[in-house]
């Protein structure tokens, strides 16, 4: 693996852990976790995919997906007021929601010892036939969320530790 | 306390709004420089503005220069939200008179910290989440 790590399926913990403490705080929505899947396929789990790379301790992508619906109610939670949301405040506020979640998990991440990560701007796509290639030879790890009363949605994170991008 | 968040996400507004209502802030908004300005002007002085660096247009620096330039708003303190670290940026922000830079994602720790630097608040502990 010349100096890099695969990912582990406990390494996937931070970001779980980052969803669930943001959903809290911001959306006021208990999630509960469920088992970690690995990802078959690179296309969208769900229509609409907010996607955030890393880069530095440990090089990637996190990927929060879910139908449309769902992402009005979240940002329409986020957002708490009465006015129409267009296409704008939801790629705004899925992108924004993504980096708060990841900003969490690279928190958790360093305080884990894996010091030093890097956050790209995050991306909001439209369309199940998206495609986030993986890191080669990388498994995408996923974990699905169906109890929330805003609707389903997935996480995924494909990583590479010790690398830098 | 009344803040002034200038961003052109509604998003990001809210986000900010959010922890600031929490820390007793009254909480205006603007989608950018203009309409920031003339809120000032309509509205009065605030205590606190949280501007963003990559407003459209004439981006928040602009902001930061018509609000030093009055008396008026001497008392204002500024914090500039920023995509990524950049020293260029920060140096030109404090040069203009931004008093605490924010590095995105905004979250209601770092944000607490920074209100508690600028003595709004006594600490992050102080402030209970809704």
């Amino acid at each position: 693996m010349s100096g890099t790590a695969r990912m582990k399926p406990d390494q996937m913990k931070p970001f779980v852990e980052g969803t669930v403490e943001v959903f809290q705080s911001l959306l006021r929505i208990r999630l509960h976790e469920s088992a970690v899947e690995l990802k078959n396929g690179t296309e969208g789990t769900f229509d609409l995919s907010a996607v955030i790379g890393f880069s530095g301790a440990a090089a990637g992508s996190f990927v929060l997906s879910c139908p449309g619906e769902t992402a009005r109610r979240i940002v329409g939670r986020m957002l708490s007021d009465e006015l129409p949301l267009s296409e704008q405040d939801l790629a705004d506020g899925m992108g924004e929601l993504l980096n708060i979640v990841a900003g969490r998990a690279c928190q958790k991440l360093d305080e884990a010892g894996i010091e030093g990560l890097f956050l790209a701007l995050p991306t909001v796509v439209a369309g199940r036939h998206r495609v986030v290639w993986p890191l080669k030879d990388l498994p995408c790890l996923l974990m699905r969320f169906f109890d929330s009363d805003l609707g389903p949605f997935s996480i995924e994170v494909n990583m590479r530790l010790g690398a830098s991008a | 306390m009344r803040a002034l968040v200038v961003d052109d996400s509604r998003a990001m507004r809210a986000v900010i709004r959010d922890v600031l209502n929490q820390a007793k802030f009254q909480v205006l908004e603007a989608g950018g420089v203009r309409e920031a300005l003339a809120a000032l002007e309509e509205l009065g002085a605030v205590d606190l503005a949280l501007v963003d660096w990559n407003l459209p247009k004439s981006g928040g620096l602009q902001f930061v220069k018509a609000v030093r330039a009055k008396t008026e708003h001497d008392s204002m303190r500024l914090i500039m939200v920023m995509r990524r670290m950049d020293l260029g940026q920060v140096i030109q922000g404090v040069r203009a008179g931004v008093d605490e830079c924010l590095v995105k994602p905004v979250t209601r720790p770092l944000l607490l910290e920074k209100l508690a630097r600028l003595q709004f608040i006594r600490s992050a502990e102080d402030v209970s989440g809704a």
